[in-house]
């Protein structure tokens, strides 16, 4: 898959994948991996992000094995920035799923 | 690529990001590696997941709105940043260390300085060798021949001090915890074997100081142990003031303008007699060393204290 639109839509399913549910870094990794094939290493920086920006907040939480996972969750200003995030997406795609139609190009493929 | 190796290079590449910041990220990773560790799978093949050092490098960078590209072009501004800020770990690590650590590290330089003059000879003995080689020539030739020789033997005297410093700074002061750390991981020591050229085993020195200041710098600061009699912590903290006032990370830029200005002038006094160029050098480096010190000291007095 294109690495620019991976890039694109990250924040996004990152974002996504805790709305529902805090998850530590590893699990939210293994996650989002099943979605789209990912370099596992940058999402730590998006999360840091994230986080810089008051959009997610972090604990610590101890484990039954190993030490203590720091998990991720979303706050109120991260909620109302995944909306705009969401409603943006929808429109975009579908801004270029029509015209994509249009162009008449998805027949020839 | 083990871990320590990937903490090392990494860390180099994100020194433009705080401490905290960099040492956060760096502990996600640590902790994914565990956690992959654990399902199996071993800590080269973590790593490898990772991907490409400089590209995950940028990314990281790339999160934190900073162009890498662009950085690039500022290359010898961080490699200067890189070493003032290497001295002043130095100088902070220094501190840290107790009155009997203080004695042998003095005693150990005394030592240094005396191998320094002893290897003088030997170069200087070539250079004269050398030169007597080219008796025979005109004496306008012969002479400006015999200032090259010279010059060269003193450019191969110097970078043999420098390189010596450093490494000494980097064995006794870098790496000498007081509470030795166990050894991370098998690898961490090659940087001392093979054939590998002077440049780049400094290099490699340099990496590992860094990273080992870099982990251990903070319960340095605290540890260390505190003997000796009263006059004994007198004369340690005299000598820690004044290694404060030379070689403090303020007195890094101060440290570097008398090196470079004394080391031009040493050369050339050498090289032609009574440089009087050479002179002038010194005496531009000592009133950079001058104002670099009051602006520090104003700066102290101000407020600002850096030790």
């Amino acid at each position: 898959m294109n690495t620019q639109f991976k890039k694109g839509v990250l924040e996004l399913i990152v974002l996504l994948s805790i709305a529902d549910m805090d998850k530590y870094g590893y699990q939210l990794i293994s996650e989002v991996g099943e979605i789209m094939d990912v370099n596992e290493g940058t999402i730590y920086p998006l999360l840091k992000r994230l986080v810089n920006d008051e959009y997610c907040e972090t604990y610590l939480k101890q484990s039954a094995e190993g030490p203590a996972r720091k998990y991720y969750h979303l706050t109120d200003s991260g909620r109302i920035y995944l909306k705009v995030l969401t409603q943006e997406w929808l429109k975009f795609a579908d801004t270029v799923n029509n015209f994509i139609k249009e162009s008449g190009f998805d027949d020839k493929i | 690529m083990t871990r320590f190796e990937f903490v090392n290079k990494l860390n180099g590449r994100l020194y433009l990001l705080s401490e905290n910041e960099r040492r956060d990220i760096i502990d996600e990773y640590m902790g994914h590696i565990d956690l992959k560790m654990q399902e199996g799978k071993s800590e080269a093949e973590a790593i490898r997941d990772f991907g490409d050092i400089d590209e995950l490098a940028d990314e990281i960078l790339q999160a934190y709105h900073i162009d890498s590209s662009k950085v690039g072009d500022r290359t010898l501004d961080i490699y200067i940043r890189q070493r003032v800020d290497y001295i002043g770990r130095a100088a902070e690590k220094f501190l840290s260390f107790s009155a009997r650590q203080i004695a042998r590290l003095f005693a150990e330089f005394l030592v240094l300085m005396l191998l320094l003059s002893l290897m003088r000879w030997p170069i200087i003995s070539c250079a004269n060798i050398f030169s007597y080689m080219f008796a025979w020539m005109p004496d306008i030739i012969y002479n400006s021949l015999r200032t090259i020789i010279y010059f060269i033997a003193n450019i191969i005297n110097l970078a043999l001090a420098f390189v010596l410093i450093y490494h000494f700074i980097n064995k006794r002061i870098m790496d000498n915890n007081p509470t030795p750390p166990t050894p991370p991981h098998s690898g961490s020591s090659q940087g001392f074997s093979g054939d590998a050229s002077i440049g780049s085993q400094v290099e490699k020195f340099s990496n590992m100081a860094v990273d080992k200041a870099e982990k251990f710098g903070r319960s340095a600061l605290n540890a260390g142990e505190k003997t000796g009699s009263f006059i004994i912590n007198f004369a340690v903290a005299i000598i820690k003031i004044s290694l404060v006032l030379t070689v403090g990370l303020p007195g890094a830029i101060i440290t570097i303008c008398a090196i470079v200005g004394t080391v031009l002038a040493w050369v050339l006094y050498i090289g032609s007699g009574i440089g009087f160029l050479g002179l002038c050098i010194c005496g531009v480096g000592v009133c950079i060393m001058a104002i670099a010190f009051m602006s520090w000291l104003c700066g102290l007095l101000g407020g600002k204290t850096n030790a």
